[in-house]
């Protein structure tokens, strides 16, 4: 409040100059400041659990809250957009998505808890719910403000999944050999993450021009971590490597907090 | 520079069409910085359609590209068919089709709409072809002129100098059919209509 007085007082005889372009730039103060809370927690996890089954309970705990936060700010979201046709409901599907992976997180640490088999069960068809719900958010942003796509934006669009989903595929067919239950649940991932990240980028180049294109590149930074995390998990679980204070889980972490700092941009941009 | 005929009969939907799909928040963005850059508001700017565009730019990207098709296919729709003149307009939004139903409904409207279907003419001279008296005449002629049926097109010089502006139908052709319980209507658009029309321009040449 005094810093604002203080600027009024000292810009007060000067007159408003309207911006020729409306100015709304990514933050990145805000990015170092999610990079620094994951790298903090991660030096956490390991010196304070060296084993990384004990982390069990605090992973849980945080791998719920996550998500959480980003879900209710994604209501927060929808809220104000509410009744109109293409952002109200887009955002809505953003917000139930979020909660999707939330359910899915503290069904997860429930069986944890329980010491039930964690390796697939109701928690998965409710992270596989989150990827459809986003794909909804996008499909209905994209087809209002672009209806027409050329035919080489949909090849790219096609090819970005093709080419992830075949490397993850080549690279754990090679290693193992076969292709077990593991690597099937875990391709799952992979296809929707990739889908959802093709689209998050046709998303931000329909933006791009535009001032909400910032909020759209926000959103693909997070898409791309949520995808890293989803081709990563399913490649270490495929080969029994993955553990709770695994760094790989940093991208989840991340993921949900640009999520939720790209909600925010979009709600203050329009 | 007065705004076209046609705009005059999309702004009256559009309005709501923008409401409706960018929510009032989005749009109340959009119209602070309408004013804020070229000190206009929403109506204004449809009428004066490339700074909407700009602004929309602005904000959406090419994105502005979708929205403002959108915006226009809601209230009309371009015929594009090889059989049919490119002209031909359907009118999607209810309220519009309304407005063009009860202007050709009322019969004193339906005789002015015909008497300049074909050539501008001044009113007193519309008025006396379709028999109209001038009160009531003049107040039905200002109807059409503000809902954007009637658009003005050319003058003509009186004999004590003063200057008189000529009106004309902004359709040359209208058809009303009833498909599945739905009144379809569809005018045929005077070309001087299409080409004033700052939205149709803008949409038209992406």
């Amino acid at each position: 409040m005094i810093k604002r007085l203080l600027h009024w007082k000292r810009n007060s005889d000067k007159p408003d100059i309207v911006p020729e372009k409306i100015q709304s730039q990514i933050d990145p103060k805000i990015l170092f400041l999610i990079l620094g809370i994951n790298v903090t927690l991660q030096i956490y996890l390991y010196a304070v659990f060296p084993k990384p089954d004990d982390a069990s309970r605090f992973v849980d705990v945080l791998s719920a809250i996550n998500p959480l936060i980003a879900m209710v700010i994604a209501f927060y979201v929808a809220k104000k957009y509410w009744g109109s046709k293409v952002f109200g409901k887009a955002y809505l599907a953003l917000a139930l998505g979020l909660m999707m992976n939330f359910f899915g997180e503290t069904v997860y640490g429930i069986y944890d808890a329980l010491g039930y088999d964690t390796s697939f069960g109701p928690m998965d068809i409710l992270f596989y719910s989150f990827y459809p719900l986003v794909l909804a958010h996008l499909v209905l942003n994209i087809r209002f403000f672009k209806p027409k796509i050329s035919y080489f934006t949909k090849s790219w669009v096609v090819a970005i999944p093709i080419i992830i989903i075949s490397v993850y595929s080549v690279l754990s067919f090679e290693k193992q050999g076969e292709a077990n239950f593991t690597f099937y649940t875990g391709l799952i991932y992979v296809v929707l993450s990739s889908t959802i990240l093709s689209g998050t980028l046709l998303g931000a180049r329909v933006f791009k021009q535009g001032v909400l294109g910032k909020a759209w590149l926000v959103l693909l930074i997070g898409i791309i971590l949520q995808t890293t995390g989803d081709v990563w998990y399913g490649y270490l679980d495929t080969f029994d490597q993955y553990t709770l204070t695994h760094p790989m889980n940093l991208c989840y972490y991340a993921s949900y907090m640009v999520i939720t700092y790209a909600l925010y941009k979009h709600q203050k941009i329009i | 520079m007065p705004m076209s005929g046609l705009d005059t009969l999309i702004a009256k939907s559009l309005d709501l069409t923008i409401k409706e799909n960018l929510g009032k928040k989005t749009l109340q963005k959009v119209e602070d910085r309408l004013f804020e850059k070229y000190g206009i508001n929403i109506t204004q700017a449809i009428e004066d359609f490339p700074k909407l565009d700009t602004v929309l730019r602005e904000f959406f990207g090419d994105g502005a590209e979708g929205l403002e098709k959108q915006f226009l296919e809601s209230v009309v729709t371009m015929e594009e068919t090889r059989t049919q003149d490119p002209n031909w307009i359907a009118i999607e939004d209810s309220s519009l089709a309304k407005l063009i139903l009860e202007s050709f409904g009322d019969e004193d409207k339906k005789n002015i709409l015909n008497t300049v279907l074909d050539e501008p003419r001044i009113i007193s001279e519309i008025l006396e072809i379709a028999n109209i008296p001038q009160t009531s005449g003049y107040r039905k002629v200002n109807s059409l002129i503000d809902n954007g049926l009637l658009i003005v097109q050319g003058y003509t010089t009186t004999h004590d100098g003063k200057k008189v502006s000529k009106y004309k139908s902004i359709f040359e052709n209208i058809t009303i059919n009833i498909e599945k319980n739905k009144v379809v209507v569809k005018v045929l658009l005077a070309k001087e209509s299409i080409e004033k029309s700052s939205i149709i321009q803008v949409v038209q040449s992406k």
